[in-house]
Parts: C-alpha cells; sequence; structure tokens
C-alpha cells in the first residue's frame, strides 16, 4: 500500500470501511455525513499513507480521523439540531408515540453532544466498547492500550457522559425511558 | 451521589459494572445493597443505566443501518477511486510545476552565464594576471622594467651634472632626486640665483 498499490488500497478500505461508518453513522446520525466522512478518511489514509505505520495497526488513526471529520462536520453543520435521517428514522419502532420519538431523539443527541465533549482518549473507547460493541479485551488491543487503562477510560468516560446526561436531563429524562432502560435490570 | 461519602466511592466500580450488566460479584451485590439504603447512588445508578443504554442503542442502530447501506451494491470504492486519481494527478502537476520552475530559473541562469560569462572571464584573468593574457603583460611589464633600467645606467654614464666621485649633492648643489633616483639631465636654476642682480658693465678706461 505504501508503494502506491490501488490493489493493496482497495483491499485496506474493504476492511475496513465498515468500523469507519458505523462510527461515522453512530456520531453524526446521517447517512450521508457518514458516507463522507468514509470518503474523506480514506482519502487522508492514501494522502499518508506513505507515514502510516506497518508494524501497528491502523485502526486507532483512523478512528482519530474519522473522529476528527465527524466532529468538524457536526460544528459546521450543525447537524445536532436537524432531523434525523430517513434510514435511521426507518429504523424506529412503528408503535412508538410521537412524543417517544421525540424523546429517543433527545436522548440521542444528547449522548453526542457528551461523547463530543470527552477527550480523545475517552471518545475512542466509548466508540470501541459502546458503539462498535468490541469486548474490553479488543478494545485494549486495537487501542494498543493495557486492558485495566482500557478499563479505567470506560469508567471515566461513563462517569463523565452521567453527568452531562444528568445536567441535560429535565430536557430529555422521562419516566418511559428511564424505564425502558432499566427493565432487565429490575428482573435480576 | 456516587462521589458523596466513602461509603458511596467505595461502590463507584461496582455500580458502573451493574449499569453495563456484567457479570454479578459479591462487589454487585453489596453495591445493590448499599443502593437500596441511598438515594443519591440509586438515582447515579439509574442515570448510569440510561447512559449506557443509550449507548449501546446509538450502536446498535448504526449498525443496523450500515449492514443495510452495505447490503446495497454500493459505488463507495469507485468514488474514493477517482478522488485519489485526482489527487495523484495534483500531486503530478504539482511535482511538474516544482520542476519547471527550477528548470526555467536554471535555463535563465545558463542564459545569463553564456552571454557575461565571456566577458567576465577575460576581465578576470586580466586583473589576476594569469591565463594566456595574463602572462603577455607580465612580459610586457619585464620588458618596461629593463628598459628602465637601461635609460637610467645610459643617464648615468652621460650626465655631466653627476660628480666624478659619484656623489650627486656635491654635483648639484640643492639638486632634487626623483623617486626613481633618475637626476635631471639638466641643471635646475633656483629662483634665488637669478636675483643676483644686473651685473654692473665694465668700467671702461678712457685711452690716454
Amino acid at each position: 500500500m505504501q508503494a502506491d498499490d490501488l490493489d493493496a488500497f482497495e483491499a485496506f478500505f474493504a476492511r475496513h470501511r465498515g468500523l469507519i461508518q458505523r462510527t461515522a453513522f453512530a456520531l453524526t446520525g446521517d447517512a450521508q455525513a457518514a458516507e463522507e466522512v468514509l470518503q474523506d478518511t480514506f482519502i487522508r489514509a492514501y494522502r499518508h499513507r506513505a507515514s502510516l505505520r506497518t508494524d501497528v495497526s491502523p485502526v486507532p488513526w483512523l478512528y482519530r480521523v474519522a473522529l476528527n471529520l465527524c466532529y468538524s462536520r457536526l460544528a459546521r453543520r450543525r447537524l445536532s439540531l436537524e432531523p434525523i435521517s430517513d434510514a435511521t428514522t426507518e429504523l424506529r419502532d412503528q408503535a412508538l408515540e410521537p412524543l417517544e420519538v421525540v424523546e429517543r431523539e433527545e436522548l440521542r443527541q444528547s449522548i453526542r453532544r457528551g461523547v463530543a465533549a470527552l477527550p480523545e482518549k475517552h471518545q475512542l473507547v466509548i466508540v470501541l466498547y459502546y458503539l462498535q460493541g468490541l469486548t474490553l479485551q479488543e478494545t485494549a488491543e486495537t487501542l494498543g492500550i493495557r486492558l485495566g487503562t482500557a478499563k479505567s477510560r470506560i469508567h471515566y468516560a461513563l462517569h463523565a457522559l452521567r453527568e452531562h446526561l444528568s445536567a441535560e436531563r429535565p430536557r430529555h429524562l422521562v419516566p418511559h425511558e428511564a424505564e425502558a432502560a432499566r427493565a432487565p435490570e429490575v428482573g435480576r | 451521589m456516587i462521589a458523596g461519602g466513602s461509603e458511596c466511592a467505595r461502590h463507584r466500580e461496582a455500580l458502573a459494572a451493574l449499569a453495563e450488566r456484567r457479570e454479578p460479584t459479591p462487589a454487585g451485590d453489596a453495591a445493590l445493597r448499599h443502593v437500596e439504603g441511598c438515594r443519591g447512588c440509586s438515582e447515579a445508578l439509574g442515570e448510569l443505566i440510561l447512559t449506557v443504554f443509550a449507548l449501546r442503542r446509538l450502536g446498535s442502530e448504526a449498525a443496523v443501518a450500515t449492514a443495510a447501506v452495505a447490503a446495497q451494491p454500493d459505488d463507495a470504492w469507485s468514488r474514493l477511486r477517482i478522488r485519489i486519481d485526482r489527487s495523484r494527478r495534483l500531486a503530478r502537476e504539482q511535482a511538474w510545476r516544482w520542476r519547471a520552475t527550477v528548470g526555467g530559473l536554471a535555463t535563465a541562469s545558463l542564459l545569463v552565464a553564456a552571454v557575461v560569462g565571456p566577458a567576465s572571464v577575460t576581465i578576470r584573468t586580466d586583473v589576476a594576471g594569469d591565463g594566456g593574457g595574463g602572462s603577455s603583460l607580465a612580459l610586457e611589464r619585464l620588458e618596461q622594467q629593463l628598459e628602465l633600467a637601461t635609460l637610467r645606467a645610459e643617464r648615468r654614464t652621460f650626465n655631466p651634472m653627476v660628480a666624478l666621485d659619484g656623489a650627486p649633492s656635491a654635483a648639484v648643489p640643492g639638486g632634487t632626486m626623483y623617486p626613481d633616483v633618475i637626476r635631471p639631465l639638466w641643471k635646475e636654476v633656483q629662483p634665488a640665483e637669478r636675483d643676483v642682480g644686473i651685473p654692473k658693465p665694465a668700467r671702461v678706461v678712457p685711452a690716454i
């Protein structure tokens, strides 16, 4: 890939595009924006291919670029104020009341704002562990950090997010949303 | 609140584990018992659960949406390929622009050197005294010095003003020695000698 081999770069793109697109979609909530972030991330990877290290995974580098692009795009386009895309709208439970749909969307946006306010190293663990669904071990390996460090970062990030949600709670926390979240816990 | 007393702080880690629904542990059971009697920790646990729930839902929605997109035939690589080709073309153009600039400067320098160079080289060799022109000039100077020395010798031989003992000051009273040690061929007359006065006419002795 470093020798400007386009076939190798295409394989690189095919291997990592899913992770980046999913992260971008989770953070922007917009399929079009996620696609643009995907393209921009990989065009940057192509331009910096000569400086990419081959002895470590390129995934953390790709994530950092994608996160920066997502947040700069959000800041520029104020996506947090825009309605969610059609793709996500289709995913919504049709049985939900309009009020619940609005509340869910507010919670979504609040979480996105909270993640955006985190330091970069905490953003990365949150994205990998919660949004990508990796295990703690996989998250640590992907970022090249120890398992204990990954746990610690997740712990601090989670509490920072909780405080962020708590500060915005009057705007989005409603009984049925909290009950839905608590339901499996009650069963334990 | 979680950060309240020391008892609350002790259960903080366990509460986070409860919120993430990890495997139940003794610490988790103790934390649950604490939560039952602590209103602050109970609220904090509720917020943590809600945060984790919202994060996981965000991730699962994104996974479903991108899976739906990935299932459709897309042209993501084709569009990226177009941008890569454009990037490569721009890089090539920039490289050639740089080379053209340097080449232009080099050509201009060569032209200037071709026009001005020969004149400056000639002047330099003349001044420096080396090379073909320099050697002829040195020879010319040598000839001049030889000629001058010969002239001096001739003057020394035929100069009537020079005393026989070779002491120029004695032969030429108040005579001037020039820097090149050439004695003047004629006697320099001092202004004082002109004002000696009109010689008196010889007295005429009348004839007897």
